[in-house]
């Protein structure tokens, strides 16, 4: 289910709103809540509900042993390793089993032996998320920085809360535990206006800015090649503010809906066109992405008192990883090792780099990611390579079909992304003319939603 | 005070004010509290300490509070 759909703007969203809110006990509340996110998942295929079911359980005993074991090293050692093998190995087949057979048969037909059957393998939306808050559940749990939960309902109801379900943002148990814990005590009217706020604004930033762009962009980057150098710029531009708003708009939206039950979503973006280095942007960019890579991944391989030169290996290792984790696509590997790259080349140069007008350092990094988009972009690469040369050396070609409607919507993007707030920074305050100009946008975007086919969100696939 | 050495070591490490460190004081609402400067903040808190970590123990190591949590089960005073 899309939260850009009449489905789930009309009677998914309302039902599950006021039945939560009339359940009084913390158990209903926790089952309707989990009942609801099954009936979201399963929207789209419901046999996919059980594997979300089995990850849940799996963690969920590795939690109540930790809780059984608590003194016993060996058995809290095995039960951190089997249950994280067993979540990684369900990512590892319905993610890349396809990509390791595709790999392995370009191996065997270079050694001219013959290629395996690909086999297949149907990617279950949000897969990747949700096996996320599974590991870091266990993670936690062995690392002692949360307590297990002997509440089944309270785990699933974690696991499957559809806010954060297919697309992040990441939540770690450890972040959402207060709330659930209160979750009987919260207040509707409490985070009412912050929650429809926030929510809005997310819609309006997917509805009217990314889809719009890709209304545009889209069909001109099917056909790369006839595009001129211009066009290509544009198209490229387009897509560093498509995919910004079409995340930070469903992150938003999350925000918002987790609001509404009175749940506290963390931040996700926090205006990373803004970051003044490549640093600064994966503080800023899907930041909780960036914090479990960061502890889950990079801290373990660094370890203590490392040489430099691990410390850039470790980079690079960590970000490749969160690239192939983006999808299962060698594309996808590389955009994640040149941002490794990029961390080293900062980490490396910092001092050179922070005495450079900071306009310049903002811009310099704008345009790195832009040009990291490119692989992000490409369904391989031959594509990525047509768009590298039309962005670095001067093409002539096809203008783009509607290049005039797409300024108007880079500019309006910059301006946003570049200088305005962001959803944190504002008030969210209930002031007339304010919420009169938001519902005015809201409806708009309505009439854009069914104008069009309901696009879904973009790190969906992933 | 030893307790302030905890809090001082954090405050020179991530190029902030002490004053501005509490036990909730984290990555997540500490943006100079960086992957590199976690890295420098092991060193920092072995050296400060006389401590050797453990990868768990480092790992452990989410806001300030918990640091403390982690040296105080090796003994340390803080």
């Amino acid at each position: 289910m899309l939260f850009n759909s009449t489905v789930f703007l009309f009677a998914f969203l309302p039902i599950t709103y006021f039945v939560f809110w009339s359940l009084r006990r913390k158990n209903a509340r926790y089952g309707w809540l989990t009942l609801s996110g099954y009936v979201f998942y399963g929207y789209w295929k419901p046999s996919y509900c059980y594997l979300m079911a089995f990850a849940t359980l799996v963690s969920y005993l590795a939690g109540l042993g930790f809780l059984r074991w608590s003194e016993n090293q060996r058995a809290r050692k095995i039960l951190l390793i089997v249950p994280i093998a067993v979540e990684l190995g369900l990512l590892g087949y319905f993610k890349y089993a396809d990509f390791s057979v595709q790999t392995l048969n370009r191996i065997l037909r270079w050694q001219d032996l013959a290629t395996l059957p690909l086999p297949h393998v149907l990617l279950p939306i949000g897969i990747s998320f949700y096996i996320f808050h599974t590991i870091t559940y266990i993670v936690d749990c062995y690392l002692e920085v949360i307590k297990p939960t002997r509440n089944i309902l309270e785990f699933s109801c974690y696991v499957s809360l559809f806010s954060q379900l297919v697309a992040g943002p990441i939540v770690r148990f450890r972040e959402l535990e207060k709330d659930l814990e209160q979750i009987d005590r919260s207040s509707r009217r409490e985070f009412l206006d912050r929650g429809w706020s926030f929510f809005t604004i997310g819609f309006i930033q997917k509805v009217v800015i990314a889809d719009m762009i890709a209304a545009i962009i889209d069909p001109a980057l099917k056909d790369v090649w006839v595009l001129s150098s211009l066009s290509t710029w544009m198209c490229m531009l387009g897509y560093t503010y498509q995919i910004y708003f079409d995340f930070a708009g469903y992150s938003n939206m999350a925000v918002g809906l987790g609001y509404l039950f009175g749940l506290h979503i963390p931040q996700n973006f926090n205006s990373p066109y803004r970051a003044v280095n490549p640093a600064d942007f994966w503080r800023r960019w899907h930041m909780s992405l960036s914090r479990c890579f960061r502890d889950y991944v990079y801290l373990p391989m660094v370890g203590r008192r490392p040489p430099q030169a691990r410390i850039y290996l470790a980079t690079l290792a960590t970000m490749t990883l969160c690239g192939l984790w983006h999808g299962a696509n060698w594309t996808f590997v590389f955009w994640g090792a040149y941002h490794g790259l990029l961390l080293v080349f900062y980490t490396r140069f910092a001092s050179l780099w922070d005495r450079c007008y900071v306009w310049l350092q903002r811009a310099a990094t704008f345009l790195l990611v832009l040009m990291g988009l490119v692989l992000f972009r490409a369904p391989d690469f031959g594509t990525a390579r047509a768009v590298y040369a039309r962005l670095l050396i001067p093409h002539d070609g096809a203008v783009l079909i509607g290049a005039g409607a797409l300024a108007l919507m880079l500019a309006l993007s910059a301006a946003i992304a570049h200088f305005g707030s962001n959803t944190f920074e504002m008030s969210h305050e209930w002031r007339p003319l304010a919420t009169a100009g938001l519902g005015l946008l809201f409806v708009l975007s309505l009439l854009l939603m069914y104008g069009a086919k309901s696009s879904p969100f973009l790190y969906f696939q992933f | 005070m030893a307790e302030d050495r905890l809090t001082e070591t954090f405050a020179q490490v991530l190029k902030v004010d002490a004053a501005s460190l509490s036990d909730e004081s984290s990555p997540d609402n500490t943006p100079s509290w960086d992957s590199l400067s976690a890295v420098r903040l092991v060193t920092a808190i072995e050296e400060t300490f006389n401590v050797e970590l453990t990868t768990t123990e480092i790992l452990r190591m989410r806001n300030v509070g918990m640091a403390r949590d982690v040296l105080r089960r090796k003994g340390v005073s803080v």
